[in-house]
Order: C-alpha cells, then structure tokens, then sequence
C-alpha cells in the first residue's frame, strides 16, 4: 500500500514540470490554430473606398489578371436617372444620342434606357468594363456620382498585395471582412 | 577644298547640338498640334465652353474670399438692407458687403436655406420650416412637408413663404401663420406645365420684382416663371454647348435675381456664375470657371468637389453679387465692373 501511494505521488519538480509542459503543449496548439486562421487568406478582401477614390485609371493596367477585377458598379439610388447623364455622354456631346461618338464609356459598357419622360436607366455591363473610370470621373464631377469604383470578388484573386494598390494614388484600396467585401455609395446628398 | 569640308570635334559637336536642339523643338511643336495633345488638353477644365472672352465678364473681385468659418455651408441670401446672412452647421452669420462677419445666431437646428423676415428668420430645415426670432430663438415649428421633403430654398412676398422642396419636386406655398395654400409646379400638361426635374439636391426660386416666381428646373436645364396663383407664364433655357446654354445633368443649381430683373445663375459641372436678362438672353459673366475653381493642368479631387457641389448665389439691391464656395466654405464677393 506504501509502495501504491509513492507511485501515485509528484514531487513537486515533477508537477512543475508536468505543468510547464502542458502549458507549452497549449500555447503551441493556440500558435498554430491562431496561424491556421489568420493564414486562411480569405478572412479579408481588397476593396476600393469610393469616396477616396480619384478615378486615376490605374485600375484599368495595374491588375494582375489580363482583365482588371475592378470595374464600375452604379448605386441606382443615388442616380438621377438624367436625360442627359454625363457617366454615359462625353461632356460636349454632339447629339443626345447612343451613337458612339457621343458616349464616354469606350467600351460601349454603359447601358441607356428610356424609363418616362425625361428618365433614362443606366446599366454597366461588367463583360465590357474595362475599369477605366472615365464615366465615373464625369459622374463625380457633373452628375451625382452614382458610378464608382469597385473590386469584383467573382474575378479577383485576392493577392496578398493588391498590384493595384500598390500604385493607387489616393490610397482608396483597404482590406474588409470577406462578409461583406463592397463599399458601395449609399443616398445623401452629393 | 579639302579644309572646307573638314570639320574640327568643336565644330561637329556644335553643329549636332543645333540639329538637335531644332529637332527637339518641331517635335515639341508637332505634338502640342497633334490632335492627341489636343485631346489630352481637353480634361474636365478645358472644355471650349469655358473659354471666355474677358470682355463678357462684366464683375470684378472685391475682397479675397472670405472663410464662413462653417463646417458645412449651405445657402447665403441677402436683405433689403443690404446684410448678408450665412447658413451653415447650426448657426447664421451675418456680414456686411465688404465680407466683415458681425454677429453669429447659434440656432438648435440645422438651417438648409433661410429667408430673413420681420425681425425673425423664416429657417428651412430638411422637412419644416422653422420661425425663430432674430437671436435665433424659436419661436414657432411649422409641420413637416412630408418623409421625402428636402428643402432647398425658400423665398417670400407680402403674404406668402415659397418652399422649394427637392425630395418632392414641387414648390410649397404658405402663408405666413403657416397655413397651405397651394403646391406649384405639378406636372400638369393641360396647363403646360411639364413639372420639375429635380435629380440632385438643388433646386432654387425667388421672386423677382415683376412679381412673378421664378423656378429652377434643372433637370430641364430652364428658369420658370409662374405667378403666385401657380400658372406658368414662361420658361427659358436649354442644355448646349455654347455659352449661352446650360451644361452637365442638370442645371442651374442655384440663382438670384438682381434689381432690374437680370437673373444671375450658378452651374455645377462647369462652374460658371452667368447674367441673363429676365428672357435668358446671355449678357455676360461675373467670373469665368479659372477664377472659381482655381483650374490647375492636374485635376484634384478638390477642384472636382467645388464642380460637383456648384455653388450658391444672393444678391443685393447694389448689384454686389455673393457666391458661396460650399466645397471650400468661403463666400466670394464680386461688383460689377465700371463701364
């Protein structure tokens, strides 16, 4: 029996040692499952802040897919829904019209319907955007600027430095949580 | 002969340098011809519509700009005295025409647009008017215009308060106790009144001395007359390219109306502050868009917000004309030139 409650005994080095030795096991495991998080690289995002944003064009080049991930959005509550939008025509157009020559989106990306009289609906088609920024620099300057800028999760690769960041002048591109990965432009006044 | 042709190293070298220099320069001049370089000169700031004869600006610069001391200014406006009343965060300031601030009235709403009265202040707010006496105590709260009211301007005669609602596109008509009387300016075909297009956050009047009530339409690029009773008289104004003509999505964002009835108007997009006559024939310019925005070859945004905010107009029965930089919260004072 004597022999049973030695065995069954720590000394005190003993106990210490166990100790330190499960404290070490624990924080080691809290390392590794803290890297394991932080390392998912999908807990964040690039996206631009709209209202840093200077319209640059660098978006259009500096993306490191052959096809920038960043193209215009437009937050339709914002938009006047204008006759006469300066997203869509150049600023001294030579007709109201959808002829090219008129429009200021190279690409053809922007979208004019008639809604009722004066109203017109503008629509980005996002295959043609090439995330030059020209429509969202004439909108930001004469119209309400409804177009901005954004980050599209469906293309972008999430690169642990952003290229385009790296050279955006404004410093408009940030980090957000993947829940919610857009900064659009929300109502108020311009 | 053979000396004639030879060339010492000074000399080569020289001559190098000067076909060069000249190369340098045609090239220098063939681009700055090229339709490119056109082109590229033709940024937000350079458009031809904002060339403008010095001889058509007929004001002249009194005063450096003067700080509103505001976070946020909002409207300007002026009374039969001559006192010029700054909106802004919570408070009016009052200046006189030489740009000196003289006395702040601390209110405990935010003042959108006002109209001075009777020893009180007619205060538009978002949704309401507010009637405050002249220390800025209030003394009576009018109810609201409605969820989507935005008030953007109000204007005044003998019996009645004007209010130009943005939210709802439509000009309110009280009488002074705050009784309704009518709405103006509901899209009404049989009265050819096409209604009013409002898409962004301005939207001006003011009655002018032959006593009709002057409307903007900006979203129609027009001035509209109407008479108190709500018919509409006349209009003017069309978008364009050319001087006389209204640019961008909608304009004017904002005007005033001088003593003998000549229409001063402010743009946003192009800034440009215009005379018109009372039927909108163009006489001339207070100030051209370099002097309001301070055009540099590289836009910056700073430069973009003062286009995109446009500014506000008030003046007085002098013809010293007040614009307010709201991008950069200050007030600039201009008189008219010396013939």
């Amino acid at each position: 029996m004597e022999n049973k409650n030695n065995e069954k005994k720590k000394t005190r080095r003993e106990f210490l040692r166990d100790a330190l030795r499960d404290a070490s096991l624990v924080a080691i495991g809290g390392v590794i499952g803290l890297g394991w998080y932080r390392g998912r690289g999908d807990t964040y995002a690039w996206q631009i802040d709209p209202y840093k944003c200077s319209t640059c064009g660098n978006c259009e080049t500096a993306c490191v897919l052959e096809e920038s991930a960043v193209k215009c959005v437009h937050s339709y509550d914002i938009c006047g829904y204008c006759k006469i939008c300066f997203g869509f025509f150049e600023p001294q157009p030579n007709a109201i019209n959808e002829g090219a020559e008129n429009q200021m989106c190279p690409m053809g990306a922007i979208k004019r319907k008639f809604v009722e009289d004066p109203y017109y609906e503008y629509t980005i088609d996002e295959a043609l955007c090439t995330g030059c920024a020209k429509c969202v620099k004439t909108c930001n300057t004469f119209g309400n600027g409804s177009l901005h800028m954004q980050v599209r999760h469906d293309r972008c690769v999430n690169c642990n430095q952003c290229a385009i960041a790296l050279v955006c002048p404004s410093d408009a591109f940030k980090r957000v949580p993947v829940k919610s990965p857009y900064l659009f432009k929300k109502g108020g006044a311009a | 002969m053979e000396n004639e042709n030879n060339k010492t190293r000074r000399e080569f070298l020289g001559d190098v340098l000067k076909t060069g220099s000249v190369a340098a320069l045609g090239g220098l001049v063939c681009i700055g011809l090229s339709p490119e370089a056109s082109r590229a000169k033709d940024t937000l700031n350079n458009f031809s519509m904002t060339k403008i004869d010095t001889e058509m600006i007929l004001y002249r610069e009194i005063s450096k700009p003067v700080s509103t001391r505001f976070a946020e200014s909002r409207f300007v406006t002026v009374d039969e005295s001559g006192a010029l009343y700054l909106a802004g965060d919570k408070s009016i300031r009052v200046m006189d025409s030489l740009g000196r601030i003289g006395e702040t009235i601390n209110l405990t709403v935010s003042p959108f647009c006002l109209v001075p009265g009777d020893k009180r202040f007619y205060i538009g707010t978002r949704d309401r008017i507010v009637i405050t006496d002249n220390k800025g105590k209030v003394q009576t709260t009018w109810q609201s215009l409605g969820e989507n009211a935005w008030i953007t301007s109000l204007t005044m005669d003998d019996e009645h308060i004007y209010i130009a609602d943005a939210g709802q596109r439509i000009v309110w008509c009280y009488d002074l106790k705050g009784n309704f009387i009518r709405r103006i300016g509901n899209k009404d075909p049989e009265k050819d009144i096409p209604g009013f297009v409002i898409p962004g956050p301005y939207f001006d009047l003011a009655m002018a001395p032959d006593g009709l009530l002057r409307v903007a339409n900006p979203g129609r690029h027009q001035i509209e007359a109407y008479t108190v009773k709500g018919d509409r008289e006349f209009a003017w104004g069309k978008f364009g390219n050319k001087l006389e003509d209204f640019t961008a999505c909608c304009n004017p964002v904002s005007f005033s109306i001088l003593a003998d009835g000549d229409i001063i108007t402010c743009e946003k997009g192009v800034a440009r502050v215009k005379v018109y006559d009372t039927f909108g024939n163009l006489k001339g310019f207070v100030a051209e868009p370099k002097q309001l925005v301070n055009v540099s070859p590289t836009i910056g945004i700073r430069t973009e917000r003062v286009q995109r905010y446009g500014f506000d107009v008030a003046a007085d029965k002098t013809g010293h004309v007040y614009i307010l930089d709201r991008a950069r919260n200050v007030v600039r004072l201009f008189k008219r030139k010396e013939s």
